[in-house]
């Protein structure tokens, strides 16, 4: 049976972890030669995408992308970035901050397939279209 | 009302205008395309969930893989593109459904085109549904009247029935379906036409007709026009199947036509093998028999513990020249009570309906039938073996003995007695006059070219001058002595009438 790109991560995963540099080197060469033995060197972007999942899983690393209309500030920054760290019980959070003028003000959170919009913008139309109807 | 009192009002609205944040699980487009997307992330979507896409327009999710959603698009999808990102709705796919839909043109999303303005419906309906289970039915024993004198004698349709309409294309299948729906006037039905992938003029042609006649009192019509995207063909007999399910809870009785078939399969096809699920025979995929039983195991007659309403299915199935054999039209034969079989040899010859009483079966609707029908149809049934059997030595004519000759030709009048022109559907009690005029020998004396025109009179006697017959018939719902009398009476008068014009 042929492996998907999920156990791929996962074995690489837990044979990287706790592992010294050297040793890491080694299991990655072996690593790529056992996915051209089995034919599916086309999975390797999907695999480094999963994997950084899985490591950040594993590590308490939450990436999260922050849409605001203007740089946030260093006040702001570190109360979100205490919010995501509450909310998905996490170790540490790696902030990207996304510059959106077109959300009029607020911020939207993303963090892996999790959005929360706290946006004027959003806030405008749901008042538009409770009005409406 | 001042103007201030407005801006007032509006101001105090909008002060009191509150949102609360929520975490939404997201989406985003890797591929789409042919009325299908790929999307990767909404990690806990559900099999056939509600997806709102960009724009407002909705999805369903169909395939739930390891790390990817395939989902059909329902309307236009020319607008997405890859990237864009899909909220899960947490909803099952639903539609409204409600008393306001009678007499409504719908899409399948319940959403109007009739331009007659917008439906407003608190109640929604999911479009999937398990079908009633054993303890909640009961057998079929009311019938569905079609007006249509073949059709109610020898092949009875009862309310719960599921009994299909087969045949080639341009054989009158929606014909015999609209008639019916015209015949429920004023019997307690409710009517749903579904149309899969029909021409929209032909649905627009329906429509007037039905208006014309006052149809559409009672007639819901959902409407997957040929135009519209292959995934609104598909949900559409789920989504009239629903509707009719409000009055089946309501202890209503309905009426659905699916129109037909055969186009839902191919929609059904072409969504599969978009979402790259392996073919099977003729290409259809492997769940291409459960997705027309489910739909018509939804069909039921309840028991009185349960409402006791019921759903009655025709399901409309086109075949390729006359091969009933092919894959959808053998599957849905089998799960059906029955089938009307129309023949295009016979549609030519002029018999129209184009019915073959020898292939046509109603494996229920018997149960169903009103004594008076039964009792004529009984005789009518035999008259036309016989006839079918012997028609072979017709063309001998002269060399024939009595009884041989005999049966010819009362076998050629039923034939003739069993045509019947469109939009003239015909009341039970009146169908039981002709037809015991028809197996009692009073019109075999009468011109074989002549026995049209016979029936026609002999009908417009009936009621004119002989209405208390025909309501007798109707009220008692059976050939009783008295009613015989009577009925031998005005049948007799009439002859005496006629011969002497």
């Amino acid at each position: 049976m042929r492996l998907t790109v999920n156990q791929y991560a996962k074995a690489l995963y837990s044979s990287v972890k706790d592992k010294s540099q050297d040793e890491v080197d080694l299991i990655v060469a072996n690593f790529l030669n056992l996915l051209q033995k089995n034919k599916q060197t086309r999975l390797t972007k999907k695999i480094v995408e999963k994997f950084s999942v899985v490591w950040n899983e594993a590590n308490g690393l939450v990436e999260a992308e922050i849409v605001s209309r203007k740089e946030l500030d260093v006040d702001t920054l570190q109360k979100t970035k205490e919010f995501i760290k509450k909310k998905y019980a996490a170790k540490e959070v790696l902030i990207k901050n996304i510059i959106d003028a077109s959300i009029k003000g607020g911020i939207i959170i993303r963090v892996g397939d999790e959005l929360m919009d706290a946006s004027i913008e959003r806030k405008l139309r749901e008042l538009r279209n409770s009005l409406v109807t | 009302m001042s103007k201030d009192y407005i801006i007032e009002q509006l101001k105090k609205q909008i002060e009191n205008f509150q949102t609360t944040t929520q975490t939404e699980k997201i989406g985003t487009v890797v591929e789409v395309g042919d009325g299908v997307a790929k999307i990767s992330g909404l990690s806990d979507a559900m099999a056939s969930e509600m997806l709102e896409f960009p724009g407002g327009v909705y999805g369903v999710a169909l395939n739930l893989e390891e790390d990817s959603i395939g989902a059909m698009i329902l309307g236009d999808y020319t607008g997405i593109k890859e990237g864009d990102i899909v909220k899960s709705t947490g909803k099952i796919l639903s539609v409204p459904v409600g008393e306001m839909m009678i007499g409504r043109v719908v899409n399948p999303l319940g959403v109007a085109i009739d331009g007659k303005g917008e439906i407003k419906s608190e109640i929604f309906y999911p479009v999937e549904k398990i079908a009633s289970g054993v303890i909640t039915r009961k057998s079929v024993s009311v019938p569905v009247q079609t007006g249509i004198k073949a059709i109610d004698a020898v092949i009875p349709v009862g309310r719960g029935q599921r009994e299909l309409i087969i045949g080639d294309r341009q054989t009158g299948k929606t014909a015999v379906a609209i008639d019916t729906i015209i015949n429920q006037k004023g019997q307690d039905l409710i009517c749903i036409y579904v149309a899969i992938g029909q021409k929209e003029s032909k649905i627009a042609r329906i429509v007037a007709e039905l208006e014309k006649r006052g149809a559409m009192e009672y007639t819901i019509m959902v409407v997957a026009g040929a135009s519209d995207p292959a995934s609104l063909s598909f949900i559409s007999p789920y989504a009239g199947c629903a509707m009719g399910e409000y009055f089946l809870d309501k202890g209503q009785d309905v009426l659905i036509i699916y129109d037909d078939l055969s186009k839902h399969a191919w929609a059904y096809r072409q969504i599969s093998l978009i979402l790259r699920r392996p073919p099977g025979r003729e290409a259809y995929p492997g769940d291409i028999f459960y997705l027309h039983s489910r739909l018509l195991e939804r069909s039921a007659r309840l028991n009185e513990d349960y409402g006791g309403g019921s759903i009655t299915a025709l399901p409309i199935i086109e075949t390729q020249a006359g091969d009933v054999s092919a894959y959808i039209p053998t599957n849905v034969i089998s799960i059906t009570d029955g089938q009307i079989y129309l023949e295009t040899e016979l549609f030519y010859k002029g018999i129209r309906p184009a019915l073959n009483v020898g292939l046509s079966v109603s494996r229920v609707g018997s149960a169903a039938q009103t004594k008076a029908m039964k009792k004529v149809a009984g005789k009518l049934r035999l008259d036309l073996a016989q006839f079918r059997e012997l028609e072979a030595f017709a063309q001998f004519g002269s060399d024939l003995d009595e009884n041989t000759r005999k049966q010819i030709e009362r076998g050629r009048r039923t034939v003739e007695i069993l045509k019947q022109d469109q939009y003239e559907p015909m009341a039970m009690e009146n169908q039981v006059a002709i037809l015991y005029a028809l197996t009692n020998g009073f019109i075999d004396d009468v011109e074989m070219e002549k026995v049209k025109s016979w029936e026609n009179d002999f009908q417009k006697y009936l009621k004119s001058s002989k209405k208390d017959v025909l309501d007798l018939i109707a009220q008692k719902k059976e050939l009783s002595d008295d009613v015989v009398v009577e009925l031998e009476k005005a049948i007799k008068e009439f002859k005496e009438i006629y011969q002497n014009e």
